[in-house]
């Protein structure tokens, strides 16, 4: 895992300016959440650390080094989309394997960290089914577990639990989030929803009109909002919410 | 479908159900039994009465296949005999003495063509947003010309390749390609695209790779229904053959015709059975190829 730098990042697509002078550091082993209202910037924002976008001024460093101009398959990065984007040619180990053996991983060692994965994350019996068959929560676990095969410098979530019925999204938040810490993983958290970001993130970054209105702990962001914008985005409608650092 | 708690049922229970069925059903009949009737005429031995008689005869598919021959001096058949009689001084021309082989490898030559270049345009039509786009789309989708205009267009523009197997092979994939593109497309369209090849490329596998072993194999539905269609169609396509053809073995679209033009009934129903065999048959041979040539579990 890797410190991750986004230094003074705008990106511009014809007239409209997507993001807007952004710069966040995200450290080793830290979860970022980045949140705001659709459109709002967070997204391009991911998809530059990805590589999908290459910035119209800025720099993205990774441990210092400069990959703003670096192809994505050679960024190390992992994914974890909304819809999951599982390759459905293929069974569940397939998929995990995939990563490591694009990067020259070999047999033995593929085999050996997809079924820690799959165990890891708790579907070590999925291995041979074919994704098509798989609930969404199964589904959003493959993804993650396939995301981190490649052991990416950072791990980047774009809207991963969206879609899911609440009752499983409560218990995946605490579950990806206690794994997340657990194995140190340094990641970027978009989401459009304060209270699962507050619960899984380190530390959030609330966005408005491309541009980054306040970073904090969630409960900096929380109880002393820099703006009306954050304050009236991340007001609770939780009365007993718990922030992660267990304190009242 | 549950009754209501007044013990009545719901209208479209009571009615509409039945009347979907049977609709469905009449329809069946209609279409399949033309294909029944023709398929059980060609096994009788003539048909003067009211009735077929005399089953079963084979004399008629012995006709339309080569190995027996026709009452007239004419042969409209598919020459398989003669193709078995060459076999073992000279198999390259034994395949191309019948219509059978030659239609077949012609169709087949049509649906490689579509491949090569209607998955790529489906994919960016599907995928890209790009000048011209809209353009592009239109011209693979619409069939622009029908056969017998695209035929006539094309003996002018290349007189050369009148009757040559490459000819004929552009022409089918010419008209058919709409129905490969389309059925891509849709395949395409239907997945989210944009987010399966990033993640692959994510997980380092270059773009040429990730279209090669994700893309496409993720397409393979569209993609098998596509060769289906295009084949079938290529290999029933008349007026571009008959505009096109001059010599050789007949394409099959033109050894049907010359069926029905000479032959009696019953040897036409027997050619025109060994159609249906035959698309059947492709249909179910592509269908097993591409479920087996993707498979990469």
């Amino acid at each position: 895992m890797s410190r991750i730098t986004i230094d003074d990042v705008t990106k511009r697509f014809g007239d409209t300016t997507a993001v807007d002078g952004v710069s966040l550091d995200i450290d080793d082993g830290e979860i970022l959440g980045v949140v705001g209202p659709s459109g709002c910037g967070k997204t391009t924002t991911l998809r530059t650390l990805a590589g999908f976008e290459t910035p119209t001024s800025g720099r993205v460093l990774f441990d210092g080094d400069d990959v703003t101009h670096r192809p994505p398959e050679t960024r190390n990065v992992g994914l974890v989309f909304q819809s999951y984007a599982l390759f459905e040619n293929m069974t569940v180990r397939q998929n995990v394997e995939f990563g490591p053996k694009m990067q020259g991983v070999s047999g033995d060692e593929r085999r050996e960290r997809a079924t820690d994965l799959l165990s890891m994350l708790g579907i070590p019996e999925l291995a041979d089914r074919d994704p098509a068959t798989l609930s969404g929560g199964q589904r959003q676990r493959v993804g993650l577990a396939r995301a981190l095969a490649i052991e990416p410098h950072i791990l980047l979530l774009d809207e991963p639990m969206t879609g899911l019925d609440a009752k499983l999204k409560t218990r995946l938040r605490e579950e990806v989030g206690d794994l997340l810490s657990e194995l140190d993983v340094t990641a970027l958290y978009v989401t459009h929803d304060q209270v699962e970001a507050m619960e899984m993130c380190d530390s959030i970054a609330v966005m408005n009109d491309g541009q980054v209105e306040q970073v904090g702990t969630p409960r900096e962001v929380y109880e002393s909002p820099a703006s009306s914008f954050v304050s009236e985005f991340v007001s609770l409608d939780v009365p007993d919410f718990a922030f992660v650092d267990g304190a009242p | 479908m549950s009754a209501r708690p007044d013990g009545q049922q719901s209208l479209s229970a009571a009615f509409g159900r039945p009347l979907v069925l049977a609709v469905f059903v009449l329809t069946l009949l209609f279409l399949v039994a033309p294909i029944v009737v023709t398929f059980v005429a060609s096994f009788a031995r003539d048909w003067t009465g009211v009735l077929p008689s005399g089953f079963v005869s084979v004399r008629h598919w012995e006709r339309v296949l080569g190995f027996a021959a026709y009452q007239d001096a004419a042969d409209y058949s598919l020459r398989l005999g003669e193709m078995l009689a060459t076999l073992p001084r000279d198999p390259f021309a034994a395949f191309g003495k019948t219509p059978l082989f030659r239609s077949v490898f012609l169709a087949l030559g049509g649906v490689a063509i579509n491949l090569v270049v209607g998955v790529p345009i489906a994919y960016a039509v599907a995928r890209y947003d790009f000048r011209g786009r809209e353009w592009l789309n239109a011209i693979a989708v619409l069939p622009l010309a029908p056969g017998i205009i695209l035929g006539i267009a094309f003996l002018r523009a290349y007189p050369e390749l009148s009757g040559t197997d490459f000819g004929l092979i552009v022409g089918y994939s010419l008209l058919k390609a709409p129905f490969m593109v389309l059925a891509v497309q849709s395949s395409f369209e239907a997945m989210e695209l944009r987010q399966l090849e990033e993640s692959a490329r994510s997980l380092g596998a270059s773009w040429l790779r990730t279209f090669l072993v994700v893309v496409v194999p993720n397409a393979k539905r569209g993609i098998v229904s596509g060769a289906i269609i295009c084949w079938a169609l290529a290999a029933a396509e008349f007026n571009f053959s008959y505009v096109v053809y001059s010599r050789g073995a007949r394409p099959l679209a033109l050894f049907l015709k010359a069926n029905i033009s000479n032959s009696s009934f019953e040897t036409t129903a027997a050619a025109v059975s060994v159609f249906f065999v035959l698309i059947a048959g492709v249909t179910l041979a592509l269908q097993l190829l591409g479920n087996r040539g993707f498979a990469t579990r």
